[in-house]
């Protein structure tokens, strides 16, 4: 319970970090009302911490010779006005359920049987129910995954590597995951297939992974990798790929209450894409520094400057090719500010908020997201424990 | 699914706070217009909201389950609608994400919304707040009803309705509805409708007569970016409500309307200038309605909700008829939820 308590407090403040905002004046105004207000009514029941950029987290394991019904329920709402080359305005509206069976089968061992499901709020559309069956192996900090991964801040990758909106449109995964959370490094490696090949499809799958290592004092040595592919050579047909990568260095302070402070140096190399109007290579720099005068509120800003940089899965606002495949800017900026609240409301429910302004080259918008995560688990068999431990 | 999951469980899981309300509705509505602004329509059909309620602590409740609608006839097909709700509340205040609460259309008025959604659309998504305290309560909502994909825009209505009670029998009421189509992914037309309305609500027990209320509101319209060219962009409207229940036996109410370029895009269509023709357009209108209502109910929550009316559109004349029957039915669940150890 508390590796899933850690989870479930490290998941949430992450995932609330893209969002959409308010061109449209109602809407802004009528939402923004109900979340402020939401907001001051739950502020005093608790405080975030500010370990949302600590990406690596371990993934649940039953306890030890039991059986456990597992329910995480997530609340989502998601909107930007983006109306610029690189992203267009768009809202996520809806509710996420997974509910699995964890057993444990030996101290290292579990096994996961369950479904998950994903409902966009309209009045006519289709439920959309995933598959959860995966095998853990688990033990001295170390867990490996087999079937389905539950990402968590998108295994750790920054805005420029894997957009925030992944969070909600791509909550789970299928593949491989290798985790290792020790005080010497911080881990979360992966590969997940997204689309098998067939005489119609190519074959699809993203992968990589982020890694945090202590170096000295308060500093982190940062690093980042994801890869996307498009192929399969048994029906023939285009093969392309795209690889984005870095590192950086973190800075902890008690600075202005506590401070956090990540610099990356990121290349990426783009291959065989039709059509693509710019070189191979690119690169670029992120800055990200967060404030959290009363460890409460999270004050933050990114900048970002980019030259020819594209990478498949990442926020389009920091590429340099437009989502309409054509418009091409080589040298691009963007800058972001922005607050985040975490409340820990009671029993494992928390509420998350993020409220953005984005500076896209020379346009301008807003976003924010809400979530609400409720988890709710049930002990359903401890036969295998050992009667000391229950 | 959570309902089939609960059915696998061992009774080894015992107690908790996990109740598994189920709830039917039994309906028959019977519109006889057939005029420019309404044709008729009779609909028949059950409703099955059955989910679970599960307290977490003492200031959040989780719902999840099921919503089903049948409408009678053969071959028919039953419609499926997720209930997944997230409540944060305190003892005067409702905070809803998901599935929202929309008994009695949120307490709008007929020309705001029809009052056949109740029948069409009983189930709603999007955000709620609900304020209750004493001589106070609002409703304030974003239904989200569409998406933004390829040939569809996206479509929410949203607004409230607040009313404060200046002493035992009278109150100010305030309502305002938006509808909203658009989204710029795939580049639609935008369409926005407003409607905002005040007025007050006088109710009491009279001699001979019984229990009696008289409603006053004078409304606005706004159609900007409407999809009708028809008419000018603002409207207004004058409703007046007034009814009486002598000897207790069953509401006898009128309902009186005088508007000029009212066009309300969830409201009773009777109500608007538009008709359903879209070269069909008056600009005044009138509209008044004589009824019987009767609601029966019992502690357990059982209701039956009778109604018949007399309506005139103009120069158009129709009967109309409803009735409800709602029988809940609920169930504490033996499942206890694991603790949850504090590192």
């Amino acid at each position: 319970m508390r590796k899933i308590e850690n989870q479930i407090r490290q998941m949430n403040p992450k995932i609330l970090k893209k969002a959409g905002p308010f061109s449209r004046l109602k809407d802004f105004l009528l939402c923004f009302s109900v979340f402020a207000l939401w907001l001051f009514m739950i502020s005093p029941l608790g405080a975030q911490t500010l370990d949302w950029m600590g990406q690596t987290a371990m993934v649940p394991t039953a306890d030890k010779g039991a059986v456990e019904w597992k329910n995480q329920f997530t609340f989502y709402g998601d909107n930007n006005e983006f109306f610029e080359p690189f992203r267009v305005r768009e809202t996520t509206l809806g509710q996420q359920f997974e509910s699995f069976l964890d057993g444990s089968i030996k101290e290292t061992t579990d096994f996961w049987a369950g479904v998950f499901v994903d409902h966009r709020s309209a009045q006519a559309v289709t439920v959309n129910a995933e598959p959860i069956l995966s095998f853990i192996y688990h033990g001295g900090g170390s867990q490996f995954v087999l079937g389905t991964l539950l990402p968590v801040y998108r295994h750790g990758l920054i805005e420029p590597m894997e957009d925030t909106t992944l969070e909600l449109t791509r909550p789970i995964e299928y593949g491989l995951e290798f985790i290792q959370k020790d005080n010497f490094v911080n881990l979360d490696s992966f590969l997940n297939w997204q689309q098998i090949l067939t005489d119609v499809d190519r074959e699809i799958f993203d992968y990589g992974g982020s890694a945090r290592l202590p170096i000295w004092s308060d500093f982190t040595l940062l690093g980042q990798l994801h890869g996307y592919h498009v192929g399969g050579e048994q029906y023939g047909g285009i093969v392309r790929n795209n690889l984005a990568g870095g590192l950086g260095i973190g800075l902890d302070e008690n600075f202005l209450g506590a401070t956090t402070l990540e610099v990356f140096g990121l290349g990426s190399k783009d291959t065989n894409r039709p059509d693509y109007p710019g070189p191979v290579l690119g690169y670029g720099i992120y800055t990200k520094l967060i404030v959290s005068p009363d460890r409460q509120w999270q004050f933050f800003g990114i900048s970002w400057f980019g030259q020819d940089y594209m990478a498949e899965e990442g926020d389009g606002n920091y590429n340099s090719l437009g989502t309409d495949g054509v418009y091409y800017e080589s040298s691009r900026t963007y800058e972001e500010l922005g607050v985040r609240r975490f409340v820990e409301i009671e029993n494992g429910v928390t509420f998350d908020f993020e409220l953005r302004s984005h500076w896209v080259d020379a346009s301008w918008a807003n976003s924010f997201r809400i979530m609400a995560f409720v988890p709710f688990d049930v002990t359903i068999d401890r036969r295998n424990q050992n009667p000391a431990e229950q | 699914m959570t309902v089939l999951c609960i059915s696998f469980l061992p009774l080894a899981v015992i107690a908790g706070d996990v109740i598994l309300e189920n709830t039917i509705t039994l309906y028959g509505d019977a519109e006889g217009f057939n005029g420019p602004y309404r044709q008729g329509q009779t609909l028949l059909g059950q409703e099955l909201k059955s989910f679970l309620d599960i307290t977490k602590g003492g200031h959040v409740i989780l719902q999840a389950g099921l919503f089903s609608v049948n409408q009678e006839q053969q071959n028919s097909q039953f419609d499926l609608q997720p209930i997944l709700s997230f409540k944060y509340y305190t003892d005067t205040t409702d905070l809803i994400f998901g599935t929202i609460e929309n008994e009695n259309r949120h307490g709008y008025l007929e020309p705001l919304e029809d009052p056949l959604l109740e029948f069409t659309r009983p189930v709603e998504y999007g955000l709620q707040w609900k304020e209750k305290d004493t001589g106070f309560q609002s409703d304030w909502f974003l239904d989200w009803q569409d998406l933004n994909v390829v040939n569809q825009p996206e479509i929410f209505d949203y607004g409230g309705v607040t009313l404060a009670d200046v002493d035992e029998h009278f109150g100010l009421e305030f309502q305002f509805h938006g509808h909203h189509e658009g989204g710029r992914i795939f580049f639609v037309h935008v369409i926005n409708n407003y409607v905002p309305a005040i007025g007050f609500r006088l109710h009491g027990p009279l001699p001979v007569l019984g229990e009696s209320s008289l409603a006053i509101f004078g409304i606005v319209s706004c159609d900007f970016e409407g999809q009708y060219i028809t008419g000018p962009d603002w409207g207004n409207g004058f409703y007046a409500r007034a009814g009486v229940t002598p000897l207790g036996l069953f509401e006898i109410y009128g309902i009186m309307w005088n508007a000029q370029d009212f066009f309300s895009d969830e409201g009773d269509p009777n109500y608007n200038s538009q008709g359903l023709d879209p070269n069909y357009y008056q600009a005044s209108r009138t509209y008044e309605e004589i009824g019987l209502k009767k609601t029966l109910t019992d502690h357990k929550g059982f209701l039956i909700d009778a109604e018949l009316k007399s309506e005139w559109a103009d120069i158009t004349w129709a009967l109309s008829g409803k009735l409800v029957a709602t029988v809940p039915f609920n169930m504490e669940l033996p499942i206890k939820e694991k603790k949850v150890v504090k590192e």
